[in-house]
């Protein structure tokens, strides 16, 4: 009986290739066709889309997304050799910046390490009226200004979009010295949406 | 004469011996993957040595442990020239996982780059069988051009 198996699979073998042809072409192979959708690989970022919220670097959990502050700039930077892969970054981002691609042909020599092991973005700062600080970029900024005109009671929205354009000039420090002072409180334009 | 047909038949059929410093085997099974029908780089005249001094290659794996770092250079230094070091794997690389924001852990001794030169990496955690094979290509165009 082992025997008739073992030969009907042979027979059923005989016609189809089992071995993946994959240097196809001139090596090393520039075109596959037999990546999986769900495959995760070199991580890509659209720079207009991300607004520099700091999301990926919180999760990830290799600890491979960094960044440093010089001047105005934020300059991110992923390495690639310490990724590890997961997709959080993916999962946690809201804007959909950072997509992990199809990509998995990463092989380098050491030599030309500077072009294939990081990948870089850069985003602006705002620094605040008050103090001169530094505190967040300025596409996060706008950002919630558009998400927190959704939650504004249409009466009041034009006043309270004229207060947050002064708010957002400072940093949460001299914020709360700020509505002291002048008797700002941005809350009052808000819905309650059984948030408590 | 004697030299080109020796440069020809290291081209044609190199051999690989496999050395894993430590971590979780992973990159292990992936590279013993690339060797059955499946993947077969068999085809390319490439073995699998049981002994560093018939090889014209190691692949290094995981992250180096204080342990074994005599180990990984007594066998580097007894495979014979012309030699290439192929790493595989984000833990021979830059330690991966078991290094967090530089601080390395207590039993590590560093990524494999530290401590011996590397020619071909590999990053993936772990990468596919197809990008292994890939880097073993890049490894031939460099003995190539020993």
């Amino acid at each position: 009986m082992k025997n008739i198996k073992t030969l009907i699979e042979a027979l059923k073998n005989f016609y189809n290739q089992e071995t993946i042809s994959y240097p196809i072409g001139e090596w090393p192979g520039k075109k596959y066709s037999n990546i999986p959708e769900t495959l995760r690989g070199k991580p890509k970022v659209d720079e207009e889309k991300c607004i520099g919220c700091e999301a990926c670097y919180n999760a990830c959990s290799a600890f491979t997304i960094k960044f440093f502050e010089e001047g105005n700039e934020r300059k991110y930077n992923i390495d690639i050799n310490k990724c590890v892969f997961c997709g959080r970054c993916e999962d946690v981002c809201p804007e959909d910046a950072i997509k992990l691609s199809n990509e998995f042909e990463l092989t380098y020599f050491p030599e030309r390490k500077e072009e294939k092991r990081y990948v870089k973005w850069i985003k602006l700062l705002k620094d605040c009226k008050n103090c001169g600080e530094k505190f967040a970029a300025i596409d996060q900024i706008n950002k919630i200004h558009e998400r927190i005109s959704l939650n504004i009671n249409p009466k009041v929205s034009e006043e309270a979009s004229k207060d947050y354009e002064i708010y957002s000039n400072y940093c949460p420090k001299c914020r709360k010295i700020l509505s002291y002072k002048i008797g700002i409180n941005p809350t009052k334009y808000y819905l309650r949406l059984g948030r408590g | 004469m004697f030299l080109s047909l020796k440069k020809k038949a290291r081209v044609h059929s190199p051999w690989i011996y496999h050395f894993h410093t430590g971590g979780c085997n992973g990159c292990d099974i992936e590279t013993f993957a690339t060797l059955i029908p499946r993947f077969d780089i068999e085809r390319f005249g490439v073995k699998l040595v049981s002994s560093p001094r018939h090889a014209d290659i190691i692949i290094v794996n995981g992250p180096v442990t204080k342990q074994f770092v005599p180990m990984l250079l007594r066998v580097y230094n007894q495979v014979p020239n012309p030699k290439i070091v192929i790493a595989i794997g984000s833990c021979a690389l830059t330690c991966g996982v078991f290094n967090r924001n530089g601080e390395e852990n207590y039993a590590l001794a560093g990524p494999a780059e530290k401590l011996i030169p590397v020619d071909v990496c590999i990053p993936g955690c772990p990468p596919k069988p197809e990008a292994i094979i890939q880097g073993i290509m890049y490894a031939i165009q460099k003995l190539s051009s020993l």
